[in-house]
């Protein structure tokens, strides 16, 4: 009882819903016996890694559909343990250095590595290199990028690297050269609805194409999330009808709730209590631009014009302050406060214009 | 022994006695030495058997001189001296006074000075002098007599015994004084050699007793209570002066310092050169005598003011003054007088053989003393105000004890009184001066009842009750030991050691410059503990010998390192079975090694005292040292020192020092460099009114007491602030102060990861000085721990588990981490929870379905709950009856076969082992064939796959394959490894 998200992924490249011309083109790269390095990258919930599984079983047939989990362990230079879970099948690797953490460059330098040296013994398969397949490709360090970059020239022989990534803006140019770039861009409105009215359809559910429209927004077009509304809307309401509710995200209710407190009250008592709900956020591992992107939409929606500017101003400054920062809390709570300041300054001078 | 030695020379000697005698006349000092010597055995001859009866009853005492006299050559001839004059005065008066009066001559002549030599040299002299005096002087005959005696029958002994010597010849044939000296080493050699160990022991000790005593008398009485009167610069020019004693309102320097300012000299020494002797209680007894016998007057410290105010011709206010210790003398006085007169005369004939006139007067005044021992005697008793001690002391053996210290006081006071610290110079001497103690809930108070009744609490009888321990007036009577903990400086050793001495025990003391292992505590104490003291015997302080032991240990919290391995548990063992009291000290009382010390002590703690009580001591201090200083500076230094006593008198030492050079310099205090904790420090930085006297260094010094913490607390707390000024403009200053903070942290980051640490001082202003700026104001609220650090290892904890999460879901989804949290988690959740809590039992297989689909462990389950779960909303789970999750639990654990992460899990195996075992022969050759047939290229695989391989196949044997509805469904993955070989 999976999921419709994963009950209904589609496992060739013919088989995808949208970019299809882009899958013909990856088709077309499989036949050739070479490809260079990959770099797929787009934003959450576009198929990214459904493509790259894809692209996988079109080159070394089902086989690689046989995934095993191991545990890896790799000691540091500084002689601590690190375990790292890879998934593989005979033909590729899948990774996720940045689960190492600040060690993943050891990840980098000993797994791919080893893995990348070794030949294929026997030829007669259909490649004669494996792929490695490292995901979240964007949190890997500098240092990490740096071990990789020699690595993917010196074997290329005997492997292909496939990076999964949200942003190439983190990816050091020297990798971002050496891999063919792929861009997953999310699916747009109309292929999202046409997604889940088949899904429904294979669900045996009909899906009005309102609903449908609600849930690509709600879902900010991030093709898993709004399966798994559907999904979820499906449970609570069974035949859908066009104005149901869609039941959303906790954080998200969360963070919007957060927003209309900052709204409502300009104190240093209730700074504190924001400063709470945060701290909540950022416990739940919602990521602090995140965060930050949720607050500046509410707060923007709900202010006047004469302070969007400024809220915006600061909202820019404090996130790129937080990036080089190590306490999020400390910047976010610093946006709060600016932004209680010129909302209470604007109020305060809205009562006395109003006097006059 | 001594005595046998004694004898033994006497008889020796006795033959030769006669020729040398009038040999004796001529010149040859040395054998006038030895003589002195023997005068002490010739005694015994002429009386020997009272001698022997009370040498044996004063055993001790007696042998205590001797080993004074033989330790140090020069003091032996005094020593000899003093044995015949025993003998002598024993026929006249007591005994028990005649040796109190003795042994203080005795002890004068220790040091090795000039004085000494001139001693000898008037010995040579005197004994020259006797000879011809004999009949001259009626009342002293009989003394006089023996002396001659004595005088003459040494010297041929001399001659005999230092023959061998080399010196001795010379001696003989030039009157030369250094050859003399020369000669009295090896004589005192051959001395030394008679006595025991065990009594140079002995003397070694008591004269450490007498020491102490000394140390200890009490210092002046009513300090400034009397004005001293000005007088002209130089009244007291040409006149020497002797200060000697406890003066009323005036330490002993400050008198002195008084005569010289006025043109006077002081002196060390009674001579006859001086010209008044300033005497106030607790006088030396030897002083007061020479001063008599040397006609010198006796001034009290009234009489001293009148001399100044005489001689500066201004009128005498008080004249009660000087003549009332001569007074009690009078009757003596007068007889002595006589006898001054006419050796006076005959010290004049002598002056020119030998130079030492004042040297003589010393002897000459011995001798008198010698006689008229009672004098000096009840004047002292008259003196004394300090009670229990020297009372005791007059019984009969103690009385040379008392003697002791006051010959040396002279010499003593002017070496140490100079060089010693300012803090040991005025230590408290009885537990009234101890600061902030007063009280009758005082721990000085605790501390004696329970020291004063431990033996009667502890004696095996019966058996205490351990004490509540929120009991408020808890006696301690339970604990056998007790254990002071404070901050340093405010009296907790010594508080111990005066209640110790109060009480009349013996202290044995441990501190951390011992080794105090376990093997020590164990060999070493517990074999002390047992030992009777004699301590009690030698002071004569009633009972003879004291089982009264105290085992100070002191800073216990030292004990550390491998020196003291073991000494803590090795202590409290101690404690369970002492038989002693025991005391234990320490800082702190919360550090993990004390904790397990606190239970079996009675704990006392010591607070600081408070400001105004630290300085009514340190003000009397200033005026005992002349220290000029401002209570309101004295208060500065109390409180910059955190009321530490020792250190601010340190502090006042050290202004003291450097007064006369400027006082500018003495204004700036140093502060005590305090290391405050992060509550302080925050408070510190937002209170507006410690920021009035701090400057812009010691706001950004704030940060420095811990600058990991600091923007922390700053951060958690600045919003607790209420900013002084226009209300209105508060969002605007915490605007201000959170952009500050940003910036620090931008800092901190960056000192972090680059180990810049030189920016430090830039995060300070950032972190800490700016918001203090900003927010200055007043606390409104609680000081709170920084919640960062909770929250930081919290949303750590939740991403690992999130990571775990994302790890058992990896093979079967295709999101990220972050997706499987945020997106897929609730979800997820939802798909299996909601057939229990719909259906109950019947919804446990579908729950199951959809765990094994995504391959979770039971435990994910709980996990993925936590991760879901937001304040204020319910988990989803607890609207699951409890049977029907134990179900889930029980077909999850029948049904599903472990994952290969299921070990780190660490749970599940047996139960899976136990459940798979028969699945296990199918499945791997389900497994198998479906392999071969599918895959051929397996082979391929790569060396390095073999790791993999390797690593895999332990963990299936070890926890066995299964899950061959997964290989079954071509979308599924293989969870498990197959037994791929």
């Amino acid at each position: 009882m999976s999921l419709w998200v994963d009950k209904y992924r589609p496992r060739e490249l013919s088989k995808l819903d949208f970019h299809k011309e882009q899958a013909e083109n990856l088709r077309n790269l499989c036949k050739q016996s070479d490809f260079p390095h990959l770099m797929f990258y787009g934003p959450s919930g576009a198929g990214k890694k459904t493509r790259i599984m894809c692209l996988l079983r079109e080159m070394y047939g089902s086989g690689v559909e046989r995934l095993r989990s191991e545990t890896m362990t790799f000691t540091t230079p500084s002689n601590r343990k690190v375990e790292v879970m890879t998934v593989s099948s005979n033909y590729h690797l899948e990774v996720n250095p940045s689960d190492a953490g600040m060690y993943d460059r050891t990840v980098v330098i000993d797994l791919i590595k080893q893995v990348a040296q070794t030949h294929q013994i026997e030829i007669s398969g259909q490649r004669e290199f494996k792929v490695i397949v490292i995901s979240e490709g964007d949190e890997l360090t500098k240092d990490a990028q740096h071990a990789l970059r020699r690595t993917m020239e010196k074997y290329v022989a005997t492997c292909r690297i496939i990076i999964s990534v949200n942003s190439t803006s983190r990816i050091i140019p020297a990798i971002r050269s050496r891999c063919l770039g792929i861009r997953v861009a999310a699916p747009n409105e109309t292929e999202i609805v046409s997604i889940l009215q088949n899904t429904c359809k294979r669900e045996g559910l009909a899906l009005p194409v309102e609903l449908a429209k609600r849930l690509v927004d709600k879902s900010e077009r991030n093709l898993r999330r709004a399966l798994l509304m559907l999904e979820a809307a499906k449970v609570a309401k069974a035949p859908f009808t066009a104005n149901q509710e869609i039941p959303d995200l906790d954080w998200q209710v969360f963070l919007r709730e957060t927003a209309s407190q900052i709204i409502s009250e300009q104190t240093p008592v209730k700074l504190e209590k924001i400063r709470e709900r945060l701290y909540e956020l950022l416990i739940q591992g919602v990521p602090p631009n995140l965060i930050f992107r949720g607050l500046v939409e509410q707060l923007v929606s709900n202010c006047d014009m004469s302070i969007k500017a400024k809220t915006l101003e600061f909202a820019t400054e404090y996130e790129h302050r937080m990036q080089s920062g190590a306490k999020h809390i400390f910047h976010l709570e610093a946006f709060v406060a600016q932004f209680m300041n010129i909302y209470k300054k604007f109020l305060s001078e809205l009562v006395m214009t109003d006097d006059f | 022994m001594q005595r046998g030695i004694d004898t033994f020379f006497k008889r020796l000697p006795a033959k030769p006695k006669s020729a040398e005698d009038e040999n004796g006349e001529t010149p040859s000092k040395a054998p006038k030495r030895r003589k002195a010597l023997i005068i002490s055995s010739d005694e015994d001859e002429v009386v020997s058997p009272p001698e022997t009866k009370k040498r044996k009853a004063t055993k001790a005492a007696s042998s205590e001189c001797e080993v004074v006299s033989a330790s140090e050559p020069e003091a032996k001839t005094v020593g000899n001296r003093q044995k015949p004059a025993l003998s002598k005065l024993k026929r006249h008066v007591d005994p028990t006074e005649l040796f109190g009066g003795e042994t203080k001559r005795v002890v004068v002549p220790k040091p090795k000075t000039k004085a000494v030599l001139e001693f000898e040299n008037e010995d040579i002299d005197r004994s020259l002098m006797e000879v011809d005096l004999d009949e001259s002087i009626k009342e002293t005959a009989p003394v006089k007599k023996r002396q001659s005696h004595t005088r003459s029958s040494p010297s041929p002994k001399k001659a005999k015994r230092s023959s061998p010597e080399p010196p001795k010849p010379k001696s003989i044939k030039s009157k030369a004084t250094t050859p003399r000296v020369k000669k009295e080493k090896p004589a005192a050699d051959l001395e030394s050699s008679v006595l025991t160990d065990e009594e140079r022991h002995e003397r070694k000790r008591v004269s450490a007793v007498l020491y102490q005593k000394y140390k200890n008398r009490s210092s002046c009485l009513n300090p400034g209570s009397k004005e001293i009167p000005k007088g002209s610069p130089d009244c007291l020019s040409g006149l020497t002066f002797v200060v000697t004693g406890v003066l009323e309102s005036m330490e002993r320097e400050e008198a002195e310092s008084v005569i010289k300012e006025y043109g006077g000299r002081v002196m060390t020494v009674v001579g006859k050169k001086l010209k008044y002797l300033v005497v106030g209680e607790e006088a030396g007894p030897k002083k007061l005598a020479v001063a008599e016998e040397l006609n010198i007057p006796i001034l009290s410290e009234d009489g001293l003011f009148d001399l100044i105010r005489e001689k500066s011709g201004m009128a005498k206010q008080v004249k009660e003054e000087k003549k009332s210790p001569k007074e009690e003398h009078g009757s003596e006085e007068k007889e002595r007088k006589e006898v001054k007169t006419s050796r006076r005369s005959n010290d004049k004939k002598e002056k020119e053989v030998t130079k030492h006139r004042s040297g003589e007067m010393h002897d000459v005044a011995k001798h008198k003393v010698k006689k008229e021992h009672t004098s000096p005697k009840e004047m002292m008793e008259k003196l004394n105000n300090v009670p229990a001690v020297t009372l005791k002391v007059k019984k009969e053996p103690s009385s040379q004890k008392e003697n002791y210290p006051s010959p040396r006081t002279a010499e003593l006071k002017t070496q140490d009184v100079v060089g010693m610290a300012w803090v040991d110079k005025h230590k408290p001497t009885n537990i009234k001066e101890i600061v902030g103690q007063a009280g009758a809930a005082s721990n000085v108070t605790k501390l004696m009842n329970w020291l004063s009744k431990w033996y009667v609490n502890h004696d095996g009888n019966k058996k205490p009750q351990r004490p509540n321990p929120w009991a408020k007036n808890d006696d301690g009577s339970f604990y056998k030991a007790a254990l002071l903990s404070g901050p340093p400086g405010i009296g907790k050793t010594t508080t111990a050691t005066l209640v110790v001495k109060e009480l009349g025990f013996d202290a044995v003391e441990f501190n951390a410059s011992d080794t105090r292992s376990k093997r020590l505590l164990k060999d070493e104490v517990s074999t002390l503990l047992s030992n009777k003291s004699l301590s009690g015997y030698f002071t004569g302080q009633g009972q003879a010998v004291s089982r009264k032991h105290v085992l100070i240990m002191d800073e216990v919290d030292g004990m550390a390192g491998n020196e003291d391995r073991g000494g803590m548990q090795e202590l409290i063992a101690l404690i369970k079975d002492s038989s002693i009291p025991i005391i234990c000290m320490c800082n702190d009382r919360n550090h993990p090694k004390i904790r397990s010390l606190v239970n079996y002590c009675y704990d006392l703690r010591f607070q600081r005292p408070r400001l105004e009580q630290i300085k009514g001591k340190i003000m009397s201090i200033c005026f005992k040292e002349k220290v000029k200083i401002s209570p309101a500076k004295v208060e500065e230094i109390i409180a910059a020192t955190n009321n530490d006593i020792r250190q601010s008198i340190n502090h006042i030492a050290l202004l003291s020092a450097k007064e006369d050079g400027s006082q500018k310099s003495g204004q700036q205090v140093a502060t005590k460099d305090l290391k405050l904790g992060p509550w302080e420090v925050v408070r510190k930085v937002f209170t507006a009114d410690e920021h009035k006297h701090m400057t812009l260094g010691d706001k950004s010094d704030l940060f420095f007491h811990d600058y990991s913490l600091a923007p922390l607390f700053v951060q958690q707390n600045y919003l607790q602030v209420l900013p002084q000024g226009n209300k209105s403009d508060v969002l605007a200053k915490v605007a201000a102060t959170a952009d500050a903070l940003s910036l620090g942290d931008l800092v901190d980051k960056r000192i972090r990861a680059n180990s810049a640490w030189s920016l430090l001082p830039t995060q300070a202003f950032f972190s800490s000085v700016l918001p203090g700026e900003h927010m200055c104001g007043h606390f409104t609220g609680q000081i709170n721990f920084p919640g960062w650090l909770g929250k930081n290892s919290k949303s750590g904890k939740r991403a690992r588990l999130a990571q775990e999460l994302h790890d058992h879901t990896r093979v079967c989804t295709s999101a990220s981490r972050l997706s499987v949290r945020l997106d897929y988690a609730p979800f997820l959740l939802n798909n299996i929870v909601r057939p229990l809590a719909k259906d109950g039992q019947e919804g446990v297989p579908a729950a199951l379905e959809a765990m094994k689909d995504y391959h979770l462990l039971r435990e994910d389950l709980d996990l993925l709950v936590e991760l879901t779960s937001w304040p204020g909303k319910k988990s989803p789970l607890d609207a699951v009856d409890g049977r029907v999750k134990a179900a889930l639990t029980r077909s999850y654990n029948k049904e599903v076969m472990a994952y290969s992460y299921s070990a780190q899990a660490g749970i599940k195996k047996k139960k899976s082992e136990a459940g798979g075992a028969d699945d296990l022969a199918e499945n791997s050759g389900e497994e198998d064939g479906t392999h071969i047939s599918s895959e051929e290229d397996e082979d391929k695989d790569n060396i390095e796959l073999d790791a993999l391989i390797k690593a895999k196949r332990k963990t299936t044997t070890s926890k066995s394959a299964g899950g061959s509805k997964k290989a079954s469904s071509s979308t599924a993955s293989k969870p498990k490894a197959k037994a791929k070989k």
